[in-house]
Order: C-alpha cells, then structure tokens, then sequence
C-alpha cells in the first residue's frame, strides 16, 4: 500500500516538473502503473493528478490554504 | 503425539480449499481493480478478519450463517489513515482538516460517530443505546451549529423549504435528519456488499465530482472491503463502519446540498435504500405495535434472502446476491444515470428517480411477502 502512495505521489511530482503536458495523466495504462495501482487505480491517479493540477502537491509555505480538498467542483477548478 | 498438533498447525496456517480458492478470487479482483496497492489492502483485512477480537457468532446475524469479525469499520479506518499519513509524510499534501475549519469539524464529526461505533465493535453492549443517540445527537447538533454553511437554505421541496427557511428550524431538522440517517445506514447493514455497495457507488461520484484524495481514497477502501465482503462473507462493517461511512456520507451530502453542488433529489436517490428501508422498517413496527427501533427481520434485505437461500447449497452466496441486488438495484441505477449523463445533478427531477426507487422497493417487499406467508397462516 505505501508503494502505491508513494507512486501516486511521484507521478504527481513529475507532472509538476513536466509542466503538466499530459504525459504523466495520458500514460495511463503503462505496465508498472497497471503492476503498482491496478486499471482503475491508474485512471484515478491521472484523474487525481488532472483535476488537482498543481495543488496535487501543495508547497506548504506558500499554498496554504490550498489544495485538493478546498477545490470546489469539476467545473470549477482551481486556477493555476 | 505430534499428529494432532500437527493438524492443528496446519489447520491454522494453511488455508483449506474453499478459502484458497476466495482468497484467489479476492487477490485477482483486488489486483485488476488497484494493483499491488488493492493487495496490500485486501491482505490488512484478511489479518483483521483472523483477529478474535470483534467476532461475532454466526447467531447473533439476520442474514449470515458463519462466524465473522465486525471489524470491517476498523480495517476501512486504518486503511483510510495509513494513505492520509502516507501521503502528508510522502508530499507536500496538507489535508482539510489541517487547512478549513468546515472540514476540521466535518472529520471530527465522523471521527466521535466511530468512536462510539468501535466501542459497541470491541465490546458489545459497552455503551446504551440512549447514550450512543444522545452522543450523536450532540456531535450533529454542535457541529452544525458550529459550521451553519453545511446546512441548506432550501432543499427543493415546497412545504420542508418553509421550515428551512428558519435557520434554527432548518438546524433541528438537519440534526435530526443527520442521526435519523446514520441509523438507516446501520440498519441497513444487514448482507454483504449492500452498505458497501451504497458507499462505494456514493464516494465514485464524490470523487468524480470534487476529485480530492480523500473521497478517492475511501472509494478505493470501499471497493476493496466490497470485494472482500461479498467473496469471503468473513468481515461485517460493524458499527464502526457503518456510522462512520454514514456521517461521512450524511455530511459530505449536506455540504453538497448546501453548496448547490448537487440537489436534494439527488443524494436522496444515492442513498434511497436505507432512507427507503428505514422509514419502511419503523411504520411497519409502529404498525405491529413493537418499538420503532428494535430489531426483526422484515427488511427487504432479509425476505430477499430467504428468497434466495434454498436456490444455493453455499451459505455465502444469497447472502451476498442479496447484498448486490438491492446495492446495484438502489445506488448502481443512480450511478449509472450520473455516469451516462441523464441527469444533471444538480436537477430536482432526481426526486422522480427517487420515487421510483420507492416504488421499487415497495412492491418488491409486497411480492416477497406475498410469496413467504408462513405455512398456516
């Protein structure tokens, strides 16, 4: 279980570094996300990742306030 | 004289056919669905399941026939919070609680609901029944008073949007409401997969909706206490459970309403079958002239059992064909109508769905009973 916190994790620490250009979220079905989170683990680790953009990880010192769990609704995301 | 000890051990240690073959079952759906992450979880519940500690006998159940642990609840909890600390000691994550008051009160809610349901888990009869009610109706009434945005200014039905438009009235209502349902979700918790069926539908579409990690991670918990539950019949969410996914459930459906994120009709018809259930099950006592809260085994869930029962040799089987029916018959419509697109959520045509849902559940009673009249009668 901690792996799979830690996977989920990582992934959302490279989209960050990536800039978000998808390829983290896209890579979906990539065989040692299918081996660490399952088939729909995976889709929502990328769901997680998407929709929380850069709040996934929260820079404590300047995001707080922040984050996933003050997002409002899908349709109204949280602005860069 | 190491014979029987031998047996013993390996009694013990190596599980007999039927269970290796559930714990493949498990282990394989487990896998499909998360990964090494849903074997990690399915293998923490498997160790509680073996624990003596919250096991109930096979007679104190409606439904089941084995001997099961009730410490379902207890496994989603420590789940739950193995990936909360996970994740605040792996990344930056800061969770609500620790940023919005709304979610510290909301949390500490679901936390005392817990508390008093592990007590009953750990030690039966530990706590009066009008004691764990007045906790409860403490813990809703403070935290609504203390949090007034969670509770609605109107829930789109004409006469009740009257009331709530007394914020003190709207209060007493929503407190009521809160433990009323925490009950129904108890009660309600009486065949496999039929309460984790409801939540696990419920915290998909919260997760979907919001996209936070912690609906995401108690849809996962959900699901893999779902798989177990329906395949072994070995674990029961107990009390711990069933109030704790209930306030958490109850809450998050306040916040929603309030939030105009979601109607009224629509958590309504999410969580038909206990509300359904529950209304049904008190008329029906009040009818037969016995307390509205002592138990019996007039539930839907318990007549379509009995229906279900002489069709199988396995005891595990009804009970959790009964569980899935009435879970994917109640909540699995609602999902599927969400996930389709039918309806927006935020339409009050939800409360048709959740009329018809009554009008499902009612007839479907009226038929079993029909079909089960004791023999002379």
């Amino acid at each position: 279980m901690l792996w799979g916190i830690n996977g989920v994790s990582s992934m959302s620490t490279r989209a960050v570094v990536v800039g978000y250009d998808g390829s983290v979220v896209g890579n979906v079905y990539s065989p040692n996300r299918i081996v660490m989170l399952g088939f729909l683990g995976s889709n929502l680790a990328s769901e997680l990742i998407d929709r929380g953009q850069e709040t996934v990880i929260l820079d404590k010192p300047h995001r707080e306030g922040e984050g996933l769990d003050a997002q409002g609704p899908a349709s109204n995301p949280v602005s860069p | 004289m190491l014979g029987p000890l031998r047996q013993r051990l390996s009694d013990s240690l190596l599980p007999s056919n039927n269970v290796s073959h559930k714990l493949i079952a498990m282990a394989v759906l487990a896998f499909l669905t998360f990964g090494a992450t849903g074997l990690g979880a399915i293998t923490l519940m498997y160790a509680l399941s073996t624990m003596q500690a919250g096991r109930d006998s096979a007679a104190s159940h409606g439904i089941s026939s084995i001997n099961s642990s009730r410490l379902g609840g207890v496994a989603i909890v420590i789940t739950f919070l193995l990936f909360l600390v996970g994740m605040v000691m792996l990344s930056p994550y800061t969770p609500g609680v620790a940023r919005d008051t709304t979610f510290l009160h909301l949390w500490s809610t679901v936390f005392v609901c817990c508390m008093l349901g592990a007590a009953e888990d750990f030690k039966a009869d530990l706590l009066t029944p009008y004691f764990r009610l007045v906790a409860k109706l403490l813990a809703f009434g403070i935290f609504l008073w203390a949090t007034p945005g969670v509770v609605p200014d109107a829930i789109g039905v004409p006469l009740l949007d009257e009331l709530f438009a007394s914020p003190v009235l709207a209060w007493g209502i929503c407190t009521l409401f809160c433990v009323g349902f925490i009950n129904a979700f108890n009660m309600a918790d009486g065949a496999n997969g039929l309460v984790p069926g409801i939540a696990t539908a419920a915290f998909g579409i919260l997760f979907l909706e919001y996209g936070r990690p912690a609906e995401g991670v108690l849809f996962f918990v959900c699901l893999m206490f779902l798989i177990f539950n329906v395949i072994s019949g070995w674990f029961f969410l107990g009390d711990t459970g069933s109030y704790g996914l209930g306030a958490a459930l109850v809450c998050y459906g306040l916040l929603g309403v309030a939030n105009g994120d979601f109607s009224a009709g629509f958590m309504a018809s999410l969580l038909a079958y206990p509300c359904i259930d529950f209304l049904v099950s008190i008329i029906r006592r009040i009818r037969e002239g016995k307390s509205p809260l002592s138990p019996d085994n007039g539930h839907l869930h318990n007549r379509l059992h009995r229906f279900y029962d002489p069709k199988f040799k396995s005891r595990v089987i009804p009970n959790s064909l009964t569980g899935l029916t009435i879970s994917v018959l109640s909540s699995g419509v609602c999902l599927l109508i969400y996930l389709a697109g039918w309806l927006p959520i935020e339409s009050g045509a939800w409360f048709a769905v959740f009329a018809f849902q009554a009008t499902v559940y009612l007839t479907a009673l009226c038929w079993l009973r029909s079909v089960q009249i004791p023999k002379g009668a």
